[in-house]
């Protein structure tokens, strides 16, 4: 048979295509790869253009560099995923059950805008949470001037 | 670095594989396609084909594996460019590696060769070893997997690997000793 015949035939007609085919085709490329000899070789030496393996090189590398990346996002999604779920869960949980919540039972005080909660006086700021906190909460923020005035206070008063 | 555990071939390993087996696989390219087609591509898609599979390297000879790779990517080329018009100007001469193989049943004679040919697989099926015929049925007629006839079978992937390559052998041998060889089928045609 040609080269031509191979061009224009397929091994077995598509629709026909079997398990037969297929062992036939596996048998005739095993015979093909032992016939592989040093003239062949030299043949396919000569032939191949400068520059194929570097070619061949750079492919496979970029190939890895897309492995990588597949991978990459194979990890990174199920991270993504999980923490939206924790998100989600806690919403759920504040709005199917917020006595369950701390922060479902403390409304925090309106300071109006954060620019008048940061020039509030740092005493009523402090009165302002704590009239608003839940009982069990503890906060102490007291600047470090009125915590050492206290401090001599008490100390004066020992 | 591009590891893979389960087989060791990194992409340190498959770069060193892509040096010294290139004239090899090129080899195999210029064996099946004519030589319109360029030969380059084919052999970068079979690398890289390779590369994409590697996990699938079960050991054994890499230029063997490699070439099985790149005799599949050139005959899909083949099969595609079988669809199309064929170019007169592209008509070669030189002598390929297997008839039968290629040969699609359009003519009585080609159907009766094909038929020939299915009767002499049967008989040189029918004479292997029972479990090496069973490993060679679950493979390539029930299209099984590796893993799957290694469970059915109690052996491992390795096992089955080189069992089917041991019974290609001999059914090679068979069909050669019934005439249904490579050689036989180029005396009938000419």
């Amino acid at each position: 048979m040609k080269m031509a015949d191979i061009a224009t035939k397929t091994p077995y007609p598509q629709a026909e295509k079997d398990g037969y085919a297929a062992l036939d085709e596996a048998l005739a490329i095993d015979a093909m790869l032992e016939s592989i000899g040093e003239d062949d070789l030299r043949r396919a030496q000569s032939l191949m253009p400068d520059g194929f393996e570097e070619r061949v090189l750079r492919a496979v590398a970029a190939e890895a560099v897309k492995g990588r990346k597949r991978e990459g996002v194979a990890v990174a999604f199920p991270k993504l995923l999980a923490s939206y779920m924790l998100v989600a869960c806690l919403l759920a949980a504040l709005y199917v059950a917020p006595d369950l919540v701390s922060l479902g039972r403390w409304k925090l005080p309106d300071f109006g805008t954060p620019v008048a909660a940061r020039k509030m006086p740092i005493e009523r700021f402090h009165d302002a949470i704590l009239e608003t906190a839940p009982r069990d909460f503890s906060f102490h923020i007291l600047p470090k001037e009125n915590a050492l005035q206290e401090k001599k206070d008490t100390g004066a008063t020992e | 670095m591009d590891r893979n555990p389960s087989n060791g071939v990194d992409t340190a390993l498959f770069t060193e594989w892509v040096r010294r087996y290139k004239n090899y696989v090129f080899a195999v390219i210029l064996k099946i396609l004519p030589p319109e087609v360029d030969a380059e591509d084919i052999a970068q898609e079979a690398f890289l084909k390779a590369y994409r599979a590697r996990e699938g390297y079960q050991g054994g000879n890499p230029a063997v594996w490699l070439g099985r790779i790149a005799a599949h990517t050139a005959i899909d080329v083949l099969r595609q460019r079988a669809d199309q018009p064929i170019d007169p100007d592209a008509i070669a001469t030189e002598e390929t590696i297997h008839p039968p193989l290629f040969a699609e049943s359009r003519t009585p004679e080609e159907i009766l060769l094909r038929s020939e040919r299915r009767e002499a697989l049967q008989t040189a099926l029918d004479g292997l070893p029972e479990e090496m015929r069973r490993t060679v049925e679950l493979y390539y007629l029930e299209d099984r997997s590796y893993r799957e006839i290694a469970a059915l079978q109690g052996i491992g992937e390795k096992a089955v690997e080189s069992r089917l390559y041991r019974a290609r052998k001999r059914l090679r041998e068979a069909i050669i000793d019934l005439g249904q060889g490579p050689d036989d089928e180029g005396r009938r045609s000419s």
